[in-house]
């Protein structure tokens, strides 16, 4: 589990702080979606999670392990897959050989059967990649490496829509109930279908922190003409047939979640649907 | 998979199932893809593809076995085809009567011009 | 401040990693100086080795004949007289490594490398040691290798070049571990090498930039106004009598010793507090 415990942090002095006092508990068996506008703090909330960065306040725990701490025994359960990275000029076998011993709980067959969702193998060289297919051989590796957390920031940046697709079903196919990925993205739709968990960051605090069930059980989504029911709505935006609107759900009907539509809105409403999509309000 | 939007996603797979073992694709009392690799075949979460497989455990359809995995139940085709001609009758059909009647096509025009559409086209199942 | 878990496997995982990674720099990093320094060398030797090969050949004058004589007792009793040309500016060679090895190590990683590095599942001993190896043990032996390569390439070059004269003779030799003064002075050069390299590398970890750049300008400025303003130079003889002192030698040696274990303990707290923000960070 990785408890973010009261955390405060902020890049100097000078500037506002990015987080004041933010809390936020994960759990394994779950894939986390981590949402938010430009700046608002996802990839410092990753790096923070990550020990990256020494939090101003608070801290971050990953199996009630302080991980600022930076012991082998924490970073050797979490693998973090940033938004860009370099990887060095030689084949994936090498890279393999020289960091799958730091894993502990790595399994070679398991790196090969991903690549092979993706149409690799292990003699690639690395430096002939394009970033879409790093991220791909990344993810490959990350996922053999067992760990209990998976953290990734826009792991479907740059990649090609085969490559989405095969990512999505890895994904599924590799997580259980002792693993937890953390999903940073502006992507929605190329992982909407996978999340368990929303948290939608906004102004330093988790606007919205709630499973997915909770969502389709308190909201009712729905394509609407009527002018009158967009009114009621909580929020809702023009499509092609009138509106998508979201609307409160006190029969507790069921709706597809539209991710796009509650981040608008819990955006622009943020008072209500804080106080609905946020146990700790 | 595609979803649309009018029907919830678990009950779009779940009716995928079903579409499967009317095709033949599983045969009675054989074993359907675990939870985990339906769910990666259609690229949604395993919660989501975990429903459709309660739900079409709670209609019959399929049956789970502790252990080994999930089945087909014996005589699910016919509940299947059973299933989807009550939802028909009740909601398509329903629908389809509605509209029918609101434009002003008579019972008869119906009946002659569903004949005639059948005795065209008898090889389409 | 407990110490972080050691595990000797884990290290040896991270050598063969951190070496696999950078031979090649290693290697031509080496090379190049190698080069560098033998060129030098070389430039000091030749010329004089061609004027004596010259005298021996052709001395016809008195004056030539004498200075013959002169050089050839010298190379018979082993005295290689190019090192009083380059005797000054030798003891500058090991200040050239010293400024090597600081960039060698210079905490200017992109975010990227940052990243990679402090996700990294080693402890932070392990990161540690292995820093502590590659700046002062490899370069200690580097460096040795390098004057010693260059010094026979010297010497190779000149007896090939002027056959039969034996202008050049090898520097180091193990007769010099006889001689307990040369031994203090260059114990004390050698403490002063390793304290020196300690300033930079304590320097080159810190947020900002200017700690290096201060104590880049520090170890450097200073010495080289001295010798080119003829600090040294106009103090040459009480420089040679201290060189003489024993105790002069040791106080410095405990000085430079001590000031070396300060600063690569600063280097191990800086490599615990060193974070994402300890690097070219972009606007988050």
């Amino acid at each position: 589990m990785i408890t973010i415990d009261h955390l405060s942090f902020g890049y100097s002095k000078r500037k506002s702080r990015v987080f004041n006092d933010f809390s936020l508990n994960l759990q394994e068996g779950n894939v986390y979606g981590l949402l938010g506008k430009n700046g608002a703090g996802k990839s410092t909330l990753l790096y923070l999670m990550t020990g990256l960065l020494t939090p101003v306040a608070g801290e971050v725990r990953l199996n009630d392990v302080n991980v600022r701490r930076r012991l082998p025994e924490t970073l050797s359960d979490f693998y973090f897959i940033p938004e860009e990275f370099d990887l060095p000029d030689y084949s994936l076998e090498k890279y393999v050989r020289l960091h799958a011993p730091f894993y502990p709980k790595f399994d070679h067959e398991n790196l090969r059967s991903n690549l092979q969702m993706f149409g690799m193998t292990e003699g690639i060289k690395l430096g002939e990649l394009s970033m879409g297919q790093k991220k791909k051989v990344l993810f490959c590796f990350a996922l053999a490496t067992r760990t209990s957390w998976l953290i990734m920031d826009e792991p479907t940046n740059g990649m090609d829509i085969p490559g989405k697709s095969q990512f999505r079903k890895l994904l599924i196919r590799e997580m259980n109930e002792q693993r937890g990925a953390v999903i940073s993205t502006h992507q929605v739709k190329d992982v909407e279908q996978l999340l368990d968990h929303i948290v939608i960051i906004e102004k330093g605090k988790a606007l919205v922190d709630a499973s997915t069930s909770d969502i389709c059980r308190k909201l009712y989504f729905t394509p609407s003409a009527n002018e009158e029911e967009a009114r009621q709505a909580y929020f809702a935006q023009p499509s092609p047939h009138g509106y998508s609107a979201m609307l409160p759900n006190p029969d507790g009907r069921e709706s597809e979640m539209d991710i796009e539509l509650l981040f608008n809105g819990a955006l622009a409403h943020p008072e209500k649907l804080g106080q609905l999509l946020n146990p700790q309000k | 998979m595609n979803f649309k939007e009018s029907k919830p996603i678990y009950l779009q797979i779940a009716d995928r199932i079903c579409d499967e073992i009317l095709q033949g694709r599983y045969a009675e009392n054989g074993r359907i893809p675990s939870v985990r690799e339906y769910a990666a075949t259609v690229e949604v979460n395993a919660n989501t593809a975990m429903r459709s497989y309660d739900f079409l455990q709670s209609c019959g359809v399929v049956r789970i076995q502790r252990g080994i995995g999930y089945f087909v139940e014996p005589g699910a085709a016919d509940r299947i085809r059973s299933f989807r001609r009550e939802a028909f009758m009740n909601e398509e059909l329903h629908d389809f009567f509605r509209q029918a009647r609101s434009i002003g096509i008579t019972a008869d025009e119906l009946a002659a011009l569903y004949r005639q559409y059948c005795e065209k086209d008898h090889s389409f199942q | 401040m407990s110490l972080p878990s050691f595990n000797g496997r884990r290290f040896a995982t991270l050598l063969r990693k951190d070496w696999t990674e950078n031979w090649k720099q290693n290697i031509q990093t080496f090379l190049l100086l190698y080069a560098g320094l033998a060129t030098y060398f070389c430039f000091c030797t030749l010329p004089d080795a061609r004027h004596a090969h010259r005298l021996m050949l052709h001395a016809h004058s008195p004056e030539e004949t004498a200075e013959w004589q002169t050089i050839a007792a010298r190379i018979a009793a082993g005295i290689d007289n190019s090192w009083e040309n380059m005797d000054t500016l030798i003891h500058w060679i090991p200040f050239l490594f010293v400024l090597l090895s600081g960039s060698v190590y210079t905490g200017r990683y992109t975010k990227n490398d940052r990243i990679r590095n402090l996700t990294l599942p080693v402890s932070a001993s392990e990161t540690f040691l292995l820093r502590f190896v590659r700046t002062v043990p490899l370069l200690l032996f580097g460096s040795l290798a390098l004057f010693l390569a260059a010094d026979y390439t010297r010497v190779f070059v000149c007896n090939a070049l002027y056959p039969g004269l034996h202008y050049a003779s090898p520097q180091f030799s193990f007769a010099h571990f006889h001689d307990t003064q040369w031994m203090w002075a260059n114990t004390t050069l050698l403490a002063a090498v390793l304290f020196i390299q300690s300033v930079f590398v304590a320097v080159s970890e810190t947020r900002t930039l200017w700690p290096t750049i201060l104590g880049y300008l520090l170890i450097l400025l200073v010495p080289f106004a001295m010798s080119f303003s003829g600090f040294l130079y106009k103090r040459q003889r009480l420089l040679d009598n201290l060189m003489q002192d024993t105790d002069f030698l040791l106080g410095w040696t405990l000085f430079f010793i001590a000031g070396f274990i300060l600063n690569w303990y600063l280097a191990y707290r800086h490599l615990r507090q060193a974070d994402l923000t300890y690097c070219k960070l972009s606007k988050e």
